[in-house]
């Protein structure tokens, strides 16, 4: 599938704003009273900047924006719907705690508050991500590592961004070592699943051929003509081919920018208490690094969706990655 | 409970376009609005419309033969691109099964073209919503039209006779009929969308004659060739003296 930088801008930064607002509803869980106003607050503002770069990053994918509220109305069956829902729910309550918060509230009403906003948030990881794997005719997505991969790259995104602000204002000194060890852990797992999301889908296989596209019994089925001189939505949405060299560029990059930099970075200033002066830059590159990789990895899942429609137009197995014509045409080899 | 739909026969399509022509001639200049169609002349021609002819080669030579796929949106009964609209804009009609899209909700989020497995829905950039083949509804219904044309306009553009409009939930409808003695299939029917367009397979028509038949019948054979003799008489006499 073309991947859409608007999709992949809000998945990832309204994911990743939530993440921050569950560690934080956690810590406040835990640590009830020991957190400082400083940490809290920035967070609060942070992840209320990232569903803002969300939401309006969303509008630019639409054809009418103007009509956005329409879209909560089939709540009943689509799971677009039900994100709009979960992510405008979630926006709300995080500004209504937010208001409490600054209004002084401590207790229970701001904690409940934040519970409703942390299942709003699960919500919208869960509706995000069911949204593409519903479609059964992208069999890259339609997969159980599409929901575990959302979920769980906001949660690993979040929990890092919230070690780098306590570290920041360092106010959280009796738990900034669970802290560590929780992102340690949830990138740990993050990483592995994102392997063998990666094993998944370049052993994917598709029953669906186009013998039965046509309902045609034969095996050497070829497209001649595809109707059309140029290409049109149909070849240019669902068409999107990759060399292997950029596969495998794309795959190192998310692989290194988005868990080993960071994993390496949140170890080694954990064991290493002799550099506890750097761990504030470091951790600040670290979620930088973890932004970049995950934006990389958003868009190569968008880009190794193969559609079946793709069957009609011949370009069903060349989408799948790496496109073998592409590559001779990069090495210089005449293309058949 | 009617569902209109449409029964093509790819026996007799040749893969002439017409039906794709006439589509985009209709919903161009008809109810509504233009169709893109950016840099007609040009390097990038970029344009949407409904009905999409593929040809394909099937079989390795010599046993090979020529395939014309007019695909065009199948009103399936379980519809997935109605199943996933947001804003409920993709919907089915209840009296006749047309899946229709409501321009005035449709925010042109492309989600409902990602869930259709035949690719008939596209998306207009000028007017910001997803089109697709309507069943030409502002034909079929019209009173402006006489009784005779208020048919899709690819139906009627068909010069050889290929595509059959009607009720397929109707067991005595044409469509009906065609379908069951046509051998009429679905595409990807495992797919489990239950699309209501259906396809005639090509089909080569054999007459085996038995020799104990023609035995039989050599005196007709006889009888058949004075009959063409004199019938080549009187062209003669005809082009003679017109």
């Amino acid at each position: 599938m073309h991947p859409e930088m608007s999709l992949v801008f809000l998945t990832l930064f309204a994911g990743v704003g939530q993440g921050i607002f569950i560690a934080l509803v956690i810590l406040t869980g835990i640590y009830s009273g020991s957190l400082d106003e400083k940490t809290v607050y920035i967070s609060l503002i942070v992840s209320i900047i990232f569903q803002y770069i969300g939401s309006v990053a969303s509008l630019f994918h639409l054809g009418n924006p103007q009509r956005m509220w329409k879209a909560v109305r089939m709540w009943r069956q689509s799971w677009l719907s039900r994100e709009a829902l979960a992510l405008g729910g979630f926006t709300g309550l995080i500004h209504l705690y937010l208001g409490l918060y600054y209004l002084g509230q401590r207790g229970d009403l701001l904690f409940y508050t934040g519970i409703l906003a942390v299942i709003f948030s699960l919500g919208f990881f869960l509706s995000s991500s069911m949204l593409y794997a519903k479609i059964r005719f992208i069999r890259e997505w339609h997969n159980p590592f599409t929901t575990v991969n959302f979920t769980l790259s906001g949660l690993f995104g979040g929990s890092a961004f919230i070690y780098a602000i306590l570290l920041f204002t360092n106010g959280l000194p009796q738990g900034i070592d669970i802290v560590q060890n929780t992102v340690i852990a949830l990138g740990v797992v993050a990483f592995i699943l994102k392997l063998l999301t990666f094993r998944f889908n370049s052993k994917v296989y598709v029953s669906v051929d186009l013998k039965h596209a046509l309902g045609k019994n034969d095996p050497s089925i070829r497209l001649m003509d595809m109707g059309t001189s140029y290409g049109h939505y149909n070849t240019k949405e669902y068409y999107y081919p990759q060399t292997a060299r950029q596969l495998t560029i794309q795959k190192l990059a998310v692989i290194v920018l988005a868990f080993l930099i960071p994993l390496s970075i949140f170890f080694v200033t954990a064991e290493f208490s002799e550099i506890a002066f750097l761990k504030l830059p470091l951790s600040l590159g670290a979620v930088a690094s973890l932004v970049i990789g995950y934006l990389i990895e958003r868009r190569l899942f968008f880009i190794q969706g193969n559609h079946i429609q793709n069957l009609y137009y011949g370009n069903f197995k060349r989408n799948i990655t790496p496109n073998p014509i592409l590559s001779q045409a990069r090495k210089g080899t005449p293309v058949p | 409970m009617s569902q209109l739909a449409l029964v093509i026969d790819l026996n007799t399509c040749v893969g002439c376009h017409a039906c794709a022509t006439n589509c985009k001639a209709w919903n161009t200049q008809g109810d509504y609005g233009p169709l893109p169609d950016t840099d007609p002349y040009g390097k990038n021609p970029h344009g949407v419309w409904f009905n999409r002819v593929q040809t394909y080669e099937v079989g390795k030579f010599p046993q090979t033969e020529t395939m014309y796929l007019p695909k065009s949106c199948m009103h399936c009964k379980d519809a997935p691109c109605v199943e996933v609209c947001p804003t409920s804009a993709s919907y089915k009609r209840v009296e006749d099964g047309i899946v229709l899209v409501n321009y005035d909700d449709c925010i042109g989020c492309k989600y409902c073209s990602w869930a259709c497995p035949y690719g008939c829905r596209e998306y207009d950039e000028l007017e910001g919503v997803m089109k697709k083949c309507t069943l030409c509804v502002d034909r079929i219904y019209n009173d402006h039209l006489p009784e005779a044309e208020r048919l899709p306009a690819c139906v009627l553009a068909c010069p050889s006779r290929a595509r059959i409009f009607g009720d397929i939930d109707d067991p005595n409808s044409e469509a009906s009929k065609r379908i069951r003695e046509g051998m009429g299939y679905k595409l990807l029917s495992e797919m489990g969308t239950d699309p209501s367009n259906h396809y005639l397979p090509k089909r080569k028509v054999n007459i085996d004659i038995d020799e104990d038949d023609l035995r039989a019948k050599k005196h007709f054979k006889v009888e058949l060739e004075s009959k063409i003799l004199s019938y080549k008489e009187q062209a003669a006499e005809d082009i003679a003296a017109p």
